[in-house]
């Protein structure tokens, strides 16, 4: 975090509750929890960017779910709050304030036994802000007589049973034949036990289309009622039709096969979704390291994901389920069609997507004079399928750690999938500027 | 439904349409908003930005820091108003500050009398100053996306004039707690290195063997080539030779100091499908072919050249007007010796 130095590192004054309350009564979220952060000063600078605001990954690690907890309080969820839920929300992260002071103070000195011992992957505050929270609540404020040990501690053990430790141990495992004969038992098991899901019915498309329309909204979309009407398990009985998850970019294949236990995977060649053997969807979501939460076997992990392959768009939660349905829906938003009804999620995802030159520029100009590599051209033309694989993708890493999307999370995951889509695509041409001149022309 | 502000006058207009003109991109500063885009005249030292709000609802949170509270509140009931701007606004500033690194980086005139910046410093700059706004940008990982660009900036941190030191010191230790939040590692400071911006490009005119039998120039649209690469004072020449009988084109464009990469130049009509691949030697971006006999002939109008890198430009157009270009070179003499401009700015003044 930025110190005291002459780049300059003020607390703000907190935005004034006239913003919210001119209009309607209404408080956007955001500015609750800023406000109620701007009370807790100088000593959370660590969680901090440098304008003394909450950064992305202590609202994400920390403040939502260990502090404000909207799957327990769901009137603190959503952009827009009432007022009594903001001083609800407000209260609630003042009141955990000498705990947060003792995180930020727990961080900076996990991170000094982080060098101290050489480990350099992954991002710290990823890896450490919950355990510093935990820390905080457990010791309190660091006592200079311990802290020292028990960061070191805290830091192994990190280490050990983050993604990259346990991925190992998964690779010894498919790599005993004795135990991969064993699981690809289990795995032919599962596959043969497949029933298909129920159809969707009607009503389901109006649950649909409520849901996204609350997109980018004040309201918060209804999930629960998806997930209850199992619309996302029965969305995927399309996907025997043959051409079908091709059609969606989650196969290459008529339709969805028995994977294959597999033994090996390199990040740069990984299939589509369905295409990944067992062992290359754990390490698609384990390897670099991001912590997985609580005491996982690698036994537990295999045999959990030999079950999920063979369940419903190969994902083992109805939410996750649902997810991919609204993905598929929102998703058309991205192909140059006019859409019949579209929602808010359908506008707003549609104008990210063709804010961008190149995306323009691909669909205007004949190829051989568009400029852009064929392989980003390919992508831009099927970027729906590039969508949907990289939106199964985060929500099996969701499942992996148990993290559900809320309601209120959903638009950030349908949105935020296309923003890493588009930045991908972006980092892609800018590599490839000065490079390919000849080539490309 | 989009939102549209444009400042003038020391006010706000709301509408709920796009304003007719726009500005040219080389003179736009732009930040890409939680659900809006900002941009200023990178040219003007004007302080509040014109917006498009794609998302109010995404905007809202931070559209007062940037506004004041009464444009964020005709924001969120989407009136079509014109309105004061503040006296201040805690945000606006800052949110400046990244915007005008952001255009340094995309469109700085570096040239035969306008210094290269650094690109690792540029980096660094934008890590901190993008670090002071994170919440209110669309990219949650801006602040890492920058940092990994500036792994180099230590160097060449090092190695700015005495009177940047302090500067650049307090750059250093910014830029190092916020590698080490993010876990990314810095290069260490190697030894100041001889700096070779004293070497400026100079106007650079393609020879070659045999007898000249034409030569022109052509001006090169900013837009068309990367950043930093063309000298943006110098335009494109071109000369057709008569090598043993045979023509020969010969095209060259001074370039940057320090420019890498390759560009293609095309000349005459897309039908003659004349391409000449451009290298980068240190002083000019340059190359030539063999031609057909009957490009000598070609009439005067259609003795066109077009420099650029086609991931940028896939088709050719007019460069940029001559008063906006010279708007952005005065602006960026200026800024080498504005104790306000970025670091990078003014080290490259030195």
């Amino acid at each position: 975090m930025l110190a005291a130095t002459s780049i300059g590192w003020t607390i703000m004054s907190p935005p004034t509750p006239s913003t919210a309350a001119a209009g309607a009564a209404a408080v956007p979220r955001t500015t609750a929890i800023w406000r109620a952060w701007s009370t807790l000063g100088e000593g959370v600078a660590a969680l901090s960017n440098g304008s003394g605001r909450p950064l992305a990954r202590t609202v994400k690690l920390v403040l939502d779910p260990l502090v404000i907890r909207p799957v327990q309080n769901p009137h603190l969820a959503g952009f827009s709050l009432t007022p009594d839920a903001a001083d609800e929300l407000e209260a609630r992260i003042t009141d955990a304030g000498d705990a947060l002071v003792a995180t930020a103070e727990w961080f900076r000195i996990l991170k000094t036994a982080r060098r101290t011992l050489r480990i350099t992957d992954g991002n710290p505050q990823e890896k450490y802000f919950q355990r510093c929270y935990e820390l905080a609540r457990t010791h309190g404020a660091p006592d200079s007589a311990t802290a020292e040990q028990t960061a070191t501690d805290a830091v192994q053990e990190i280490a050990q049973t983050g993604g990259d430790s346990l991925m190992a141990r998964i690779r010894e495992a498919v790599q005993d034949s004795a135990i991969a004969a064993q699981l690809h038992d289990d795995l032919v098991a599962a596959w043969a036990a497949r029933r298909p899901a129920e159809g969707p019915t009607a009503a389901d498309a109006d649950l649909v289309f409520a849901a996204l329309d609350a997109c980018g909204t004040d309201a918060v979309p209804d999930l629960d009622a998806l997930i209850a009407a199992h619309v996302g398990s029965a969305a995927a009985s399309a996907l025997e039709e043959p051409d079908a998850a091709r059609a969606l970019g989650l196969t290459a294949l008529d339709r969805p096969a028995m994977p294959e236990l597999g033994a090996n995977a390199s990040k740069r060649s990984l299939p589509r979704p369905f295409d990944r053997s067992v062992f290359e969807r754990l390490f698609a979501a384990l390897s670099g390291g991001a912590p997985v939460e609580g005491d996982v076997h690698a036994d537990d992990m295999l045999a959990d994901e030999i079950v999920r392959t063979a369940r419903s768009w190969e994902l083992a939660e109805e939410h996750s389920r649902v997810l991919m349905l609204l993905g598929v829906d929102a998703g058309r938003a991205l192909e140059p069609v006019d859409l019949l009804r579209p929602t808010n999620a359908h506008r707003l995802l549609r104008g990210r997507w063709e804010r961008e030159a190149y995306v323009r520029r691909v669909r205007r100009l004949p190829a051989d004079i568009s400029g852009v590599p064929e392989p980003i051209r390919d992508d831009v033309h099927a970027v729906r399928q590039g969508y949907l694989r990289r939106l199964w993708v985060r929500l099996h890493g969701r499942e992996l750690r148990a993290s559900p999307t809320r309601g209120d999370e959903l638009w950030d995951t349908l949105d935020g999938v296309l923003r890493s889509v588009v930045m991908d695509q972006r980092h892609r041409l800018k590599v490839a500027i000065g490079r390919h001149a000849e080539g490309a022309a | 439904m989009s939102l549209w502000i444009t400042i003038a006058d020391g006010r706000a207009s709301l509408a709920r349409a796009a304003p007719a003109v726009e500005r040219a991109p080389l003179r736009t500063a732009l930040i890409e908003a939680r659900g809006a885009l900002l941009s200023w005249d990178a040219a003007s030292d004007d302080r509040f930005p014109d917006a498009v709000i794609h998302s109010p609802v995404e905007a809202l949170p931070w559209l007062a820091e940037i506004y004041g509270d009464e444009i964020a509140t005709a924001v969120r009931a989407a009136d079509e108003r014109t309105i004061p701007l503040p006296q201040d606004a805690e945000s606006v500033d800052a949110a400046h500050r990244l915007a005008a690194l952001s255009w340094a980086s995309h469109w700085w005139p570096a040239g035969v009398y306008t210094p290269p910046l650094d690109g690792a410093v540029l980096a660094a700059e934008t890590a901190v100053a993008a670090d002071v706004v994170a919440h209110l940008l669309d990219d949650e990982d801006a602040v890492e996306l920058a940092l990994r660009d500036a792994v180099d900036a230590p160097s060449a941190l090092a190695a700015v004039p005495p009177r940047l030191r302090d500067d650049a010191a307090a750059l250093v230790d910014a830029l190092a707690d916020l590698a080490d939040d993010h876990g990314i590692e810095l290069h260490p400071a190697m030894i100041a290195r001889p700096e070779d911006w004293a070497l400026a490009a100079g106007a650079h005119t393609p020879h070659g063997d045999g007898v000249e039998i034409g030569h022109g120039s052509a001006p090169v649209r900013w837009a068309d080539v990367p950043p930093q690469t063309v000298a943006a004072d110098s335009d494109a020449q071109w000369s057709l030779r008569h090598v043993d009988g045979v023509p020969h084109l010969h095209v060259s464009v001074a370039a940057v100091p320090g420019a890498t990469g390759d560009l293609l130049a095309r000349f005459g009509p897309e039908a003659l499908d004349i391409d000449v691949p451009l290298h980068a030697d240190g002083i000019a971006f340059a190359g030539a072919t063999q031609v057909a006999a009957s490009v000598a002939l070609l009439p005067l109008d259609e003795r066109t050249l077009w420099v650029r890198d086609p991931i940028l430009a896939p088709v050719p157009g007019p460069a940029e007007a001559e008063d906006a270009r010279d708007a952005v070179r005065e602006y960026a003499v200026r800024r080498l010796d504005d104790p306000s401009a970025t670091l990078a700015e003014r080290a490259a003044g030195e």
